[in-house]
């Protein structure tokens, strides 16, 4: 299991652009976002640096959907993984192994800029009380990336599936709650958005800094590890890697 | 003849077709939905008063104490609250300082105040900008078979009479066809199911926001080694580009950025929709710009092509 974690970590730090969408594009993103929308907000509550630090975050996050499908079916693994199932390994330690590899990447990344960002007061993370929305953060890239490999053991073509994701998450981010606050749609639109994992982690991350408000904290991390569970499940009954190597 | 070949193929494995004729739709359908969203009214939570009756376009919520959460003002459920103290009123609100103005003028005059200014149209330049979003995405999702040739067919392709302008024109020319067809279908049945007229111009803009994606997928494409790639950094440039543009949402405007907006094209989608929100002329300097852009797309991806087939 060491070895495989070892090979997908060479992998993954190998993949440019994974890396430039884990590196570059946090900062980027939430300095741009911030910059732009200044006139929106008014300083004395919380500045649009503290706004979209933490959609932007939760946006971020949900996009690493895409990594455990490179990993567990990318074309450089694809041939890897025949060697491995010749081999007497089992296959839950193949697909956790994956699992764990595609996790701790983005969480160290993304958890260093948090601590930036809220070390230099650029965006207010809770201030001292940083370490519950890393908390909280370790949850939710869980749900992504389980997702992301659920999605692509079901839909069977790598390729395909991770496009789509990576479509499908961009286009629920602009018209969703991520870039500007989705009360503007209408409260019907908004009541129904409440019940989606993403809205009920930023709800709760606004109640952790703002409020000091924790009672919806366990209810949304038992969602997102309930949902996170299911996905496992469903990568384990349905990851069989000698299906993926036929192109 | 590729592009004969590439919609055969698109054909034969059906998957690609399913998501352009399924993707492109429903894209169109969110965009003009959310459109024509009408703007809601302003909710402003109350504390400690009763004194307040909902007038036109606002409405007060009485809450108590224990109500009043920051995140809810955060989040939008509340645009702003009014907190009385010993007759005192104290406004509240995360919004820029022209929201908290007007509700301070609000109580002083405790007149009926229109807050909602004139109604704009911009059921065409949202949905505009919204389909150029997801376009600019999806134009790199059908650039698959242009990388597929990368592993040597299109060495053997090009040593054949075409000419490698003409290749790339032609791979260009079938992703322009696969994303215009469903677009131009779906426009045609979805704006008279929600009552929007139907305009010449708004079909023609779609056609230059395809012929635009295509260009801006080719064009990354050539400089990468592959397809997901393309799609990752194109999707960073995507929405970091669009934000800035300040098409899609209003944004802070100073000098570096009104300079940056010369290059970006959807600045010139967002002035096209505007135009036709207000009836007016489309304006051409807009148009040639696009154009513009496109071709200079096509040229270095024509002449990046060159040189990966030289090496």
């Amino acid at each position: 299991m060491k070895t495989i974690m070892k090979q997908d970590f060479l992998n993954l730090f190998k993949n440019k652009p994974i890396m430039m969408y884990l590196v570059v594009y946090p900062p980027l993103l939430i300095l741009v976002t911030g910059f732009v929308f200044q006139n929106l907000f008014d300083q004395n509550i919380l500045s649009s640096y503290d706004y979209y630090g933490v959609t932007m975050l939760v946006f971020l996050t949900t996009a690493t959907v895409i990594i455990l499908p490179e990993l567990m079916f990318g074309s450089h693994v694809k041939y890897a993984n025949f060697r491995i199932i010749y081999s007497p390994v089992s296959r839950e330690k193949m697909y956790l192994s994956k699992i764990i590899v595609a996790f701790i990447v983005p969480y160290i990344l993304l958890s260093t800029y948090v601590l930036i960002f809220n070390y230099f007061g650029i965006v207010n993370y809770g201030g001292n009380q940083v370490l519950n929305l890393i908390f909280i953060e370790f949850f939710l890239l869980l749900f992504s990336i389980t997702f992301g490999g659920a999605f692509c053991v079901l839909v069977k073509n790598e390729d395909l599936s991770t496009k789509v994701l990576n479509l499908v998450v961009n286009i629920l981010a602009a018209i969703s709650g991520v870039f500007f606050p989705i009360y503007i749609l209408g409260k019907n639109i908004a009541k129904i958005s409440e019940y989606s994992p993403i809205s009920m982690v930023i709800n709760t991350i606004y109640e952790v800094i703002y409020d000091n408000n924790f009672s919806s904290f366990i209810p949304t991390i038992v969602v997102l590890v309930g949902f996170s569970a299911l996905f496992i499940l469903l990568i384990h009954i349905n990851y069989h890697p000698e299906k993926y190597g036929k192109e | 003849m590729i592009v004969k070949n590439n919609l055969y193929r698109m054909l034969k494995e059906k998957s690609y077709l399913v998501l352009a004729v399924l993707i492109i739709p429903i894209t169109i359908f969110i965009a003009v939905y959310v459109a024509t969203m009408a703007p809601t009214d302003l909710t402003i939570g109350v504390i400690g008063s009763e004194s307040f009756k909902d007038t036109n376009g606002v409405s007060f919520d009485k809450l108590s104490e224990d109500d009043h959460s920051i995140s809810d003002l955060i989040r939008g459920k509340y645009d702003a609250y009014i907190i009385e103290k010993n007759g005192t009123y104290r406004v509240e609100t995360s919004k820029g300082n022209g929201l908290k103005k007007q509700i301070e003028s609000f109580l002083k005059n405790t007149q009926e105040q229109k807050t909602g200014s004139i109604q704009k149209v911009t059921i065409y330049s949202t949905s505009l900008n919204l389909l150029s979003l997801a376009l600019m995405i999806f134009s790199l999702i059908l650039y698959k078979y242009y990388f597929d040739e990368r592993r040597g067919i299109n060495k053997r392709i090009i040593e054949s009479t075409i000419s490698s302008s003409r290749y790339v024109l032609q791979h260009v020319l079938t992703v322009f066809i696969t994303m215009l067809i469903p677009a131009v279908i779906a426009t045609l049945i979805l704006f008279p199911l929600f009552e929007i007229k139907l305009k010449f111009a708004y079909l023609f803009t779609v056609s230059l926001i395809v012929c635009f994606s295509s260009s801006f997928g080719i064009v990354l494409s050539s400089f990468m080694k592959k397809n997901q790639g393309a799609l990752l950094v194109g999707t960073m440039l995507t929405v970091i580009t669009s934000l800035l543009s300040g098409s899609l949402f209003s944004i802070v405007s100073n000098d570096f950025i009104d300079k940056l907006q010369i290059i970006l094209p959807q600045k010139y989608i967002g002035i096209l929709g505007q135009n036709i929100d207000q009836n007016a002329n489309l304006s051409i300097s807009s148009i040639i710009m696009i154009a513009v852009i496109v071709v200079i797309f096509l040229v270095i991806s024509i002449w990046k092509n060159d040189k990966l087939i030289r090496n």
